[in-house]
């Protein structure tokens, strides 16, 4: 059903504005492969991210936390709902219009290693997005693939090496740095720290925060960690089963859950962090 | 274990990955060991187990276990001695399970393997622990495969395996690293109660100090292949004597501190093949003083309780 406020095309002050997303699974059985009807892994999820905002989604495992950030991008296609990102209607466009758009929106991932190609430097991973988006080569590109490292942190002479002659944290960098390099306006992070130890995460969380300062960046911060969560979201939104079961400013939201799932989280969390 | 040392030959040289470490674990005692990636704390479990994977090899030290030298013990006797008298439970219960044996005959194994001959005491003793682990239909689950299982259950199934030969030691290797927060609370309240029942001590490797505060009573703070620290839990907590510790506890996200940075660890642990001089933390040290790069620290006893390799504890402490 199509509310009026819905309804309504009116510009908004939204970077990204997400109405009724849904994404259904054919679900089969494992053994024969028999047609056991649709599971909604995501199931009418709306939330907006302002500018320069975070916006953290938090849930468990098979709480749909990750398709929805794949679907925002369209890295997953949404059966129904509407995605406005820059006040344009992400779900209505065709291919070449989508790569454009995936300049304004990147994704990293939790992880990095999985998602760099092993066979490229570095280098060539970081300055991949300058030559497809056509935005630098030649000397030009590599002075930018050389602020791109030193600004999250990592020493020039990384650009020669390989994903995995570098640590976690290292290539957690080299997977924001690549982020970066096509200057998004916004950041999906899916559980970027989960894999790494406690130090390690410290830093890149503190790297995401003063980026998010220096180039007004938002992101979508996808986390099944709630203390994590507190760090570095503004506003939260929590899921469980495909659905977003409570949404708001993050403080109120961690010190005065309304909902019953959401004072379950925030035990177990704080169970472990006594 | 005393003045244990397991080192790798690599391309690169030497890598000393436990250099020198020493602790008691009593029986019924819960003790933590934490590390971070490349500190050593999986390296010293499998040594426990004389589990080194090779290139790796035990090249001095000692362990005592029952009042037997596990170092010097027939490998035969130590087959033995693995699974009945120490077990280990391990982060990714997936990966330990075959997927074509039903979780029944994966518990009952374990008993055959140590000698039990009738297949209907086996069955009735894997029932039993099944039971014991606090899984729902436990008639269900001996007849489940293991994918029909959800994490925490399949976790509950390998903490069954582990106890059915009521061993003395349990290894615990990131038990919880790989389940939700919700079933970690479940997992951590199994061991303890377990722990308390059959008065097994309880080796718990983790990286997670939240989950060490609320299990264990004595904690070893592993970095760079050394116990840094050694220390009663609430004091390690309240009052961390050396600066990594310090800095571990500063780096971990609480609720209720609010949004913004965190106070984080500069750097990176160092190679294993070139760990600095004098105290391996130096280079990331915000206290660290001359002496820090010419003399190893000693572990100098702590005001509150246990000890810690700093040359500056007691300012450390003041």
């Amino acid at each position: 059903m199509i509310t009026a406020r819905e309804g309504l095309a009116k510009p908004t002050t939204f970077l990204l504005d997400v109405r009724g997303l849904v994404k259904e699974f054919r679900r089969q059985s494992s053994t024969l492969g028999r047609d056991r009807g649709m599971l909604r892994a995501v199931d009418d999820v709306s939330f907006s991210i302002a500018t320069g905002e975070t916006l953290a989604l938090v849930g468990e495992s098979g709480s749909g936390k990750t398709t929805t950030g794949r679907c925002v991008l369209r890295l997953v296609e949404p059966t129904a709902g509407r995605v406005a990102f820059e006040n344009v209607d992400v779900l209505g466009l065709g291919a070449s219009e989508l790569r454009a758009l995936r300049r304004r929106m990147q994704i990293v991932f939790q992880d990095p290693l999985e998602s760099l190609s092993p066979w490229l430097t570095v280098g060539a991973l970081v300055g991949e997005g300058l030559s497809v988006h056509r935005l630098a080569e030649g000397d030009a590109a590599r002075a930018r693939i050389a602020r791109l490292l030193d600004e999250v942190g990592l020493r020039p002479e990384t650009a020669t090496r390989y994903p995995h002659e570098l640590s976690g944290g290292q290539r957690q960098r080299v997977g924001i740095a690549r982020a970066l390099a096509v200057e998004p306006s916004l950041l999906v992070c899916d559980e970027v720290v989960s894999a790494l130890d406690v130090s390690v995460q410290a830093q890149v969380l503190n790297l995401l925060l003063e980026l998010q300062r220096a180039r007004g960046l938002a992101y979508l911060f996808i986390s099944h960690d709630l203390a994590v969560v507190e760090r570095m979201a503004s506003r939260v939104a929590v899921m469980q089963g495909g659905r977003i079961v409570e949404q708001g400013d993050a403080t109120r939201l961690l010190a005065a859950p309304e909902h019953e799932y959401t004072r379950a989280l925030l035990a177990s969390a704080r169970w472990s962090r006594q | 274990m005393r003045d244990l040392r397991v080192s790798f030959s690599t391309p690169d040289g030497e890598a000393r990955a436990v250099d020198r470490v020493s602790f008691d674990l009593s029986a019924g005692e819960m003790l933590a060991l934490v590390g971070e990636s490349g500190s050593g704390k999986t390296v010293l479990a499998s040594a426990l187990m004389r589990n080194v994977p090779p290139p790796g090899r035990i090249t001095d030290g000692s362990i005592r276990f029952e009042g037997r030298d596990l170092l010097a013990l027939d490998p035969a006797l130590m087959r033995d001695l693995r699974g009945r008298r120490i077990a280990m439970i391990v982060q990714e219960p997936a990966s330990a399970f075959d997927p074509l044996q039903r979780i029944g005959a994966h518990v009952a194994e374990v008993a055959r393997a140590h000698g039990e001959r009738s297949r209907r005491t086996r069955d009735t003793r894997a029932l039993a622990m099944l039971a014991r682990v606090g899984l729902p239909d436990p008639e269900q689950v001996f007849r489940s495969y293991p994918h029909q299982l959800s994490g925490g259950m399949q976790q509950r199934v390998l903490i069954a395996m582990a106890l059915l030969l009521e061993p003395a030691l349990l290894l615990a290797d990131e038990p919880t690293t790989a389940l939700d927060a919700t079933v970690r609370v479940g997992i951590l309240d199994l061991l303890q109660r377990l722990q308390r029942e059959t008065g097994a001590a309880v080796l718990l490797i983790t990286h997670d100090l939240g989950v060490v505060g609320a299990t264990c009573s004595r904690a070893l703070v592993m970095y760079a292949g050394q116990v840094v620290e050694d220390a009663p839990v609430a004091r390690l907590v309240a009052a961390p004597a050396h600066p990594y510790a310090r800095g571990l506890l500063a780096s971990l996200p609480r609720l209720g501190d609010g949004r913004g940075a965190l106070r984080a660890i500069p750097g990176l642990v160092p190679a294993p093949t070139a760990w600095p001089t004098g105290c391996r933390f130096r280079e990331r040290c915000d206290v660290a003083i001359a002496r820090c790069v010419t003399d190893v620290p000693p572990a100098v006893a702590v005001a509150g309780g246990g000890s810690a390799r700093c040359h500056l504890v007691p300012a450390a402490i003041s």
